[in-house]
């Protein structure tokens, strides 16, 4: 059988990095479930992106000073490589320049930081509170959006999955079953937030009007005994 | 797989004949696995989600109503089980029940294939062996590919971010990087090593 997909090499890399939308993810999946080309080369790239991610540090050192080093990082030996590698200057005397101009750096650092101590401590502190809020929760990111039920039984018209949102939110879904459904809004660390059972597949928030702080938050629709849909949406 | 080979298959199935059971779960086990595993992380859940998903085709086959209620392809419906079991498991999952698989008897008395759904086992064992030949294929790549190739995979940046790196347009790594994965597979098929995946 003659496979007809033309991009072949950025369907598979997307589709390993779950970059693909649901739909299409599901149509590729039906799709090399019979193509031994597709499947051969998604094999492949699976094992290559493993075998280099877990591999290159002691299997090939040398390719590593052109990647970014993501253990320690010396600023003396990022300037020394790139003035030896970019400009090809003689390596003793980039080595010089690079302490001159790493020293230089660290004065103004050390000028600046510790000249703003209180104003730096507590701006560190809001940034830290700040962040936490985004941070995700990995069971719901897994099943985020993912269909529990056919879209003739059920259809989520909005938000979409990441919306931002500043003052108000509308949830609205399409659901024939007889079943009354519940929309729950979390907070990233799955607090239950909010809880409404609208006769209307719709539900309003104020995120303003709730005082909901910048942040990730998620939200499900559930029967009474299942999880229909899960997803989220930021608040600015 | 071709149709007439799906419903050679589906037939000798149905007479009984295991070792067609066998061929289809070789045939279609990796291709499952990969799209369980596109979803679930633990690797025994993902185990059985594999040997829940061909018992229930296989079943479904050997009793006929398969090919009663047929509405699709094998594969089409093979998809379908597998997407319908992944969701059942999030269900379960959340609502915070345990995995229960009850695998038929009729299905376990058959113990050479249900061992070689077990084959995951050795997975880890399988990727010690091919360490060795993963790191000649990539050595006989040249240097330009194999630059492209760890920055994407070990330093996971993007095609834009790796052109500005070396220098080199955004479709000249793109590229590289298929050119690089056309070898490699090249290398691979000579080779034989069919024992890699």
């Amino acid at each position: 059988m003659e496979c007809k997909i033309t991009n072949r090499s950025e369907l598979i890399e997307n589709y390993l990095r779950r970059e693909l939308p649901e739909n299409e993810m599901n149509s590729f999946e039906e799709h090399f479930l019979n193509c031994n080309k597709c499947f051969a080369e998604l094999q492949l790239t699976q094992q290559l992106m493993g075998f280099i991610k877990s591999e290159s540090k002691e299997l090939f050192p040398e390719y590593l000073h052109i990647s970014k080093t993501k253990e320690t990082f010396s600023l003396v030996e990022y300037v020394k490589n790139l003035l030896s590698i970019r400009w090809a200057i003689k390596p003793g005397l980039s080595y010089a320049f690079a302490i001159a101009f790493s020293g230089l750096i660290i004065i103004t650092i050390y000028n600046t930081t510790f000249n703003n101590d209180s104003a730096n401590s507590l701006n560190t502190g809001q940034t830290e509170q700040l962040s936490s809020n985004f941070i995700e929760s990995p069971d719901l990111e897994s099943i985020i959006n993912q269909e529990f039920r056919s879209e003739e039984v059920l259809k989520v018209l909005s938000p979409k999955v990441g919306e931002e949102v500043k003052n108000k939110l509308t949830f609205k879904w399409n659901s024939t079953t007889s079943e009354k459904l519940t929309i729950k809004i979390l907070s990233n660390k799955e607090d239950l937030l909010a809880e409404s059972t609208p006769v209307n597949n719709e539900y309003e928030l104020d995120v303003v009007a709730n005082n909901y702080k910048a942040g990730l938050y998620y939200w499900k629709l559930e029967s009474k005994d299942n999880l229909l849909y899960v997803g989220k949406f930021f608040v600015k | 797989m071709e149709i007439a080979k799906e419903q050679e298959i589906i037939n000798r199935i149905h007479e009984g004949d295991s070792s067609a059971e066998e061929e289809l779960i070789k045939l279609l086990y990796p291709r499952v696995k990969m799209i369980v595993g596109s979803r679930v992380a633990e690797h025994e859940v993902r185990r059985e989600i594999i040997n829940d998903i061909f018992v229930s085709v296989i079943l479904k086959i050997r009793d006929g109503s398969y090919e009663n209620e047929r509405e699709s392809t094998l594969i089409s419906y093979l998809n379908g089980v597998a997407r319908f079991k992944i969701q059942n498991y999030y269900r379960r999952y959340y609502r915070k029940i345990k995995m229960e698989v009850n695998y038929s008897e009729e299905f376990t008395d058959n113990k050479e294939l249900y061992d070689y759904i077990k084959l995951d086992v050795e997975e880890n064992e399988e990727i010690e062996q091919n360490k060795k030949f993963w790191k000649e294929m990539i050595n006989k790549l040249k240097p330009k590919y194999k630059n492209v190739l760890f920055l994407r995979y070990y330093d996971d940046l993007s095609v834009i971010e790796i052109g500005n790196k070396l220098n080199i347009s955004p479709q000249k790594v793109s590229d590289y990087l298929k050119y690089s994965k056309q070898l490699l597979l090249k290398e691979i098929s000579e080779n034989k090593n069919e024992n890699i995946f």
